[in-house]
């Protein structure tokens, strides 16, 4: 008896559930009309492509039209297995993550703490160092050709010269050179806005801490460790998370600069698949290219969510 | 960079100078830092000044500048879009043009759009929010250079390709801007909302009377940055508005610097001597825009990329 | 009395005849007049033909019918299509001219001007998907064998051949722009080459009595010829070979092979023991000391002393006498050295077994799929590029070579010691076909195996065999995308 008025029960439950779903889209209707444009522009012009390039990553299209491929899996099959282009793209781009996110962020850390002890002059700083972020790719990247040139009247040459008696160096000519030297590029540019960003998570510690800190006779080098870095934890977690995923997308600056480099040696993933795409003409390639970066990206920010042991920080 | 940072290893022993030895210390090595940072930009102002014929080969450094000839930027602003009719502005001028206009609409556009998007992520609750919310993350991670060609097409099917429309209405939302805004939203007082309903506002009312203006904060915020991204914004016109009379700024200057650099069966001969200098008058002359307004409005900038920060 | 009496038969015939006669005095004469007359006529009907009618006119107060032959030719009907010209505007004006002479002498012919830069793949290839592309454009080479193999562009072999224009272009640069079955998807218009630029001053110091002809001769040469000073300001070289712009290439590159030449027949690798021992050659020339630092090629600054010719730049203005600065040097910059004159001369072989690759640089017009008047617009390239008068914009303000012979297009310039070296030059390169994967190899993979042979990081040999290692997968890669 019992059995089947509980079945009943669970049938109006469902019932009712639906109902008041319904009913509270209706109500929520004026909510829906003002996401409406932000999810429809996203729907025709991301997802709508994206799902193109996702499907043309199974298949032959060479921008003209689509061939099937013996097997769907080939183009990630290749790009893993076969393609020595996108390994070498997979191991610079991480070298110029590790720069920029050692030593970048470890920089703009440092001058946070400076600015910080600042009395007075705080912004002006700020407004300099943010100089290289308004500017664009293009400016940035003719101004540090032209400075890393590679002959002896070069300006970069030219002091080490004078300084130091230096032979020239041919800077964006040497394979191993040039990563890192992307690198420095990248960093003088974001240095403002990452000591901003810095500073902020600075701030938000609550002076009574070092107060405490300090009478308990704390060293200064002891509050940094035991305060402010574990403090700095939130801030710490955002700039390594997108400073890790900005970094491995990185197409602008080794596009405009090196074009890849001197045979390949700043090419980055995202700019192996612009050049697979639209100079080899492969884009079902390229697109599985730019998905397998995709998904090396979910499961890196996953990887780096658990390690700090939190979740999704945007709630 | 070695030298900075062991410097910079010591300053951190001492982090916490208060005396007027510490502060001394801290602004020379600030000032270090900065110079580094505007060294590029000074040298680039002071070669667009230099000379005609002034050998950029030379073998020495000259830090100061040796002339103040604007002989490149007059050329910069007197050069005229291919193919115009003779006394029609200047290439730059029509590209300086062209780019506010895009900027009004886009920057105006986009941050209302966002607003309204925002306001829903942040005070409304509804079926499928955080569903909704995860897919706007998901469009961080995905590369969007596999887009173009895609967009290229649906744009030329619909005929909208060489219009502006091409690309205003991909930018009138953002990810990042909905994320910016919502974070500063979430701050207002569900009170005072509440109190505006029993008011006899509607919802409308309530997120355009209400939530917007004390918003403001973080909508300028991402003004700031959507004008600064459409600004240096290279690609999109150069794929998808690419004729003569409808350049942005910075089509107009990478096609005028393009030609002083190689290009294949280009013509460009310079009898007078000005080749780098217009080159960098050029770059000065499209940050300088920028420059000025950041300069402007530098404490929305900050205290909005202090927004996103923390909350993260 | 034999008289005949008139019968009625006589009587009715002689009647009938005066009749006649009478009647034959009143009509109007019939005048035969041959009066050509124009009609725009349906496109079936092309052929000139002549039509006989008959009209009524009034003539000296008297109505005649005449006869008239009418001779009926057909216009042509209107053709338009469209054209890519670089935003350039000189370039402009010279493809102004062209048309319009173009025109005036085809008045059913209309030709839209496009006003683009040189577009870029990234520019073509949206335009070639979505269909917008101009009804031509110009591009290089390297291009039209990536597009043509996709089948999008249009084959010019056939259109050239009925034209019969193929023996006014250089029969290396022909057969240089020719794929592998015989098709022309890029329609020659201008090219470039390499020479050999010496400094007289210093061979007649050094006791040489002319610019070297082939190996051996130029390594004597170095060997005279002092050592260069370490200070680049003060150094002096006797020697230049043109460079070329970008990441990957370098001048000693493209002295070793180009784009598609013979150590890749679409399948295999074919590298001879050539390619190793002209590395060989080239790492002499820097342990010797006879070559300069590399420089950095992609901002290219013309140094005065080092003759390295910008590619596309064939005339260094100021410095070699010619009609370019009336015979007389004009620094293009403040220099604090005397400035030499540069004889130049066609650029020697590395090896014998090496073909004379040195046709740097192919350009020319490409014809999309979306033209609906192929033909037509193949008449009107050929026209542009032969013409005497407006074939000649490939000098100026192109600073090119011509594609065409030079008793097709006369230029001034080209009959200067400079110039004839280039095209001497030209006539005598090897021609190669080109494969769109070589691109990728040329550019991203084999500069650096190179480079580190040249530096002496690597032994030739090892150099080659990485690079047959990495480019096997590429080239797999492509013969299966094909």
């Amino acid at each position: 008896m019992s059995v089947i008025r509980g079945t009943q029960s669970n049938k109006k439950r469902v019932e009712i559930r639906k109902k008041t779903l319904w009913r509270s889209i209706w109500k929520e209707r004026f909510t829906y009309l003002i996401i409406a444009p932000a999810f429809l522009s996203y729907l025709i012009f991301f997802f709508y492509p994206i799902g193109f390039a996702f499907v043309t990553s199974f298949t032959r299209f060479d921008a003209f039209q689509i061939q099937a491929l013996p097997n769907i899996f080939d183009n990630y099959h290749r790009a893993i297995v076969r393609d020595p282009l996108a390994k070498t793209s997979l191991l610079n781009v991480f070298k110029y993550v590790v720069i920029t996110l050692g030593v970048g962020q470890s920089c703009a850390l440092i001058l946070a703490l400076a600015l910080n002890s600042l009395k007075r002059g705080t912004a002006f700083y700020r407004t300099v160092y943010y100089f290289p972020m308004i500017t664009s790719v293009v400016t940035i990247a003719t101004i540090f050709r032209w400075l890393f040139g590679s002959d002896p009247s070069a300006p970069i040459n030219t002091i080490l010269r004078l300084l130091f008696d230096m032979e020239p160096i041919r800077w964006l000519w040497e394979s191993k050179l040039v990563i890192p030297i992307i690198a420095v590029i990248a960093i003088w540019c974001g240095l403002g806005f990452n000591t901003i960003i810095w500073m902020a998570g600075l701030k938000a510690i609550p002076p009574e801490y070092y107060e405490v800190a300090r009478i308990d006779g704390a060293s200064n080098w002891r509050q940094f460790w035991s305060i402010t870095l574990p403090l700095l934890k939130p801030v710490m977690l955002f700039q390594v998370v997108m400073g890790f995923i900005g970094g491995m997308k990185e197409f602008g600056l080794p596009f405009v600069l090196t074009q890849g480099g001197p045979a390949g040696a700043s090419t980055t993933p995202v700019l192996l698949v612009y050049q697979y795409g639209f100079q080899n003409l492969q884009m079902g390639y390229a697109s599985a290219l730019a998905f397998l970066l995709a998904f090396l990206l979910i499961i890196a920010s996953l990887v780096q969510f658990r390690i700090y042991g939190k979740s999704e920080a945007y709630d | 960079m070695t030298i900075l940072s062991q410097t910079k290893t010591e300053l951190f022993k001492s982090w916490r100078f208060q005396q007027g030895f510490g502060q001394i210390l801290l602004y020379v090595i600030l000032s270090f830092v900065g110079f580094f940072i505007l060294f590029p930009f000074y040298y680039m102002v002071v070669s667009s000044l230099r000379e005609p014929f002034y050998n950029f080969d030379r073998l020495t450094l000259d830090l100061l500048p040796s002339a103040f000839n604007l002989a490149g930027y007059i050329k910069i602003f007197s050069t005229q879009v291919p193919g115009a009719e003779a006394k029609s502005i200047s290439a730059l001028l029509h590209g300086f043009v062209n780019t506010l206009f895009l900027e009004a609409t886009i920057v105006i556009g986009s941050t209302f759009l966002n607003a309204l998007a925002a306001y829903a992520f942040a005070k409304r609750e509804f079926p499928g929010k955080q569903f909704l919310f995860s897919v706007l993350l998901v469009t961080i991670i995905l590369p969007g250079e596999v887009t173009l060609l895609p967009k290229y097409v649906m744009f030329h099917k619909v005929g909208l390709l060489g219009t502006f429309w091409a690309l205003i209405l991909p930018s009138l939302t953002g990810v990042f801007g909905i994320f910016l805004i919502r974070q500063f939203m979430s701050t207002i007082p569900d009170a005072l909302l509440e109190a505006a309903r029993l008011d006899g506002a509607s919802e409308f009312q309530v997120v355009t009377r209400l939530v917007m203006p004390l918003a403001i904060p973080a909508m300028a915020t991402y003004a700031l940055f959507t004008f600064l991204g459409v600004w240096n914004d290279l690609m999109g016109p150069l794929i998808f508005v690419n004729k003569p009379g409808k350049w942005t700024l910075q089509l107009a200057l990478y096609y005028f610097t393009a030609s002083y650099t190689f290009q294949y069966g280009s013509a460009y001969q310079d009898s007078e001597g000005i080749r780098m200098q217009t080159l960098f008058a050029g770059l000065i002359i499209s940050a300088l825009p920028t420059i000025l307004i950041f300069v402007i409005f530098q404490r929305q900038l900050v205290s909005g990329i202090t927004l996103t920060g923390l909350k993260g | 009395m034999s008289e005949r009496k008139l019968s009625r038969r006589d009587f009715l015939r002689l009647a009938g005849v005066a009749a006649g006669a009478a009647l034959a005095a009143c009509q109007p004469q019939v005048v035969t007049q041959i009066v050509k007359e124009t009609q725009i006529v349906k496109e079936t009907e092309v052929v000139e033909k002549t039509v006989k009618e008959t009209v009524v006119v009034e003539k000296e107060g008297a109505t005649q019918i005449v006869e008239v032959e009418k001779v009926i030719t057909p216009t042509p009907r209107p053709v338009s299509f469209s054209m890519q010209v670089d935003a350039n505007e000189k370039v402009i004006a010279a493809h102004q001219a062209a048309i319009a002479s173009y025109q005036e002498m085809n008045p059913n012919v209309t030709i839209e001007v496009i006003t683009e830069p040189m577009p870029g793949m990234d520019q073509i290839i949206p335009w070639l998907a979505a269909g917008t592309a101009p009804d031509c454009f110009r591009g290089a080479l390297n291009q039209g064998a990536i597009f043509g193999t996709k089948n999008v562009i249009f084959d010019m072999a056939d259109y050239a051949k009925s034209m019969g224009v193929v023996d006014k272009f250089y029969e290396s640069v022909w057969k240089g722009y020719e794929f592998k079955d015989g098709q022309h998807w890029v329609l020659p218009s201008d090219t470039n080459t390499f020479a050999l630029w010496s400094n007289p001053v210093m061979l007649e110091k050094a006791g040489i009595a002319a610019p070297p002809t082939n190996w051996t001769e130029f390594l004597d040469a170095c060997a005279k010829l002092a050592k260069p000073d370490p200070d680049p300001e003060k150094a002096e070289y006797a020697f230049g070979i043109p460079t070329t712009i970008g990441w990957t290439s370098f001048f000693m590159y493209w002295w070793i092979f180009r784009e598609g030449s013979e150590w890749y027949d679409g399948k295999n690798f074919i590298f001879q023991e050539a390619l190793a021992k002209a590395i060989t050659k080239l790492r002499l020339l820097i342990t010797e000391g006879y070559l300069p630092h590399m420089d950095n090629w992609q901002d290219f600054w013309y140094k005065g002393r080092l003759a390295m010719e910008e590619y596309g730049q064939w005339v260094i203005p100021g410095d070699v006498p010619g009609p370019w600065n009336d015979n007389k040097p004009q620094g293009k910059w403040e220099a604090p050295y005397e400035r030499p004159y540069f004889t130049v001369t066609p650029l020697f072989k590395l090896e014998d077994d090496i073909p004379n690759y040195s046709i740097l640089a192919g350009f020319g017009y490409m014809m999309p799929k979306s033209n609906d008047e192929p033909e037509e617009t193949f008449k009107f390239l050929i026209y542009q590029i032969t013409d005497p008068e407006h074939g000649k914009m490939w000098v100026l303000p192109y600073n090119q070579l011509p594609a065409v012979k030079k008793e097709v297009v006369t230029h001034e310039y080209l009959d200067t010691p400079i110039y004839q070296a280039f095209t001497t030059q030209i006539q005598t390169a090897k021609p190669f076909s080109v494969y769109p994967e070589i691109t990728q190899l040329v550019d991203q993979v084999w500069p650096g195996l190179i480079l580190d042979a040249l530096a002496g990081k690597k032994t030739p040999e090892q150099a080659i065999a990485e690079m047959v290692e990495i480019g096997t997968p590429i080239i797999q890669e492509a013969q299966s995308n094909r």
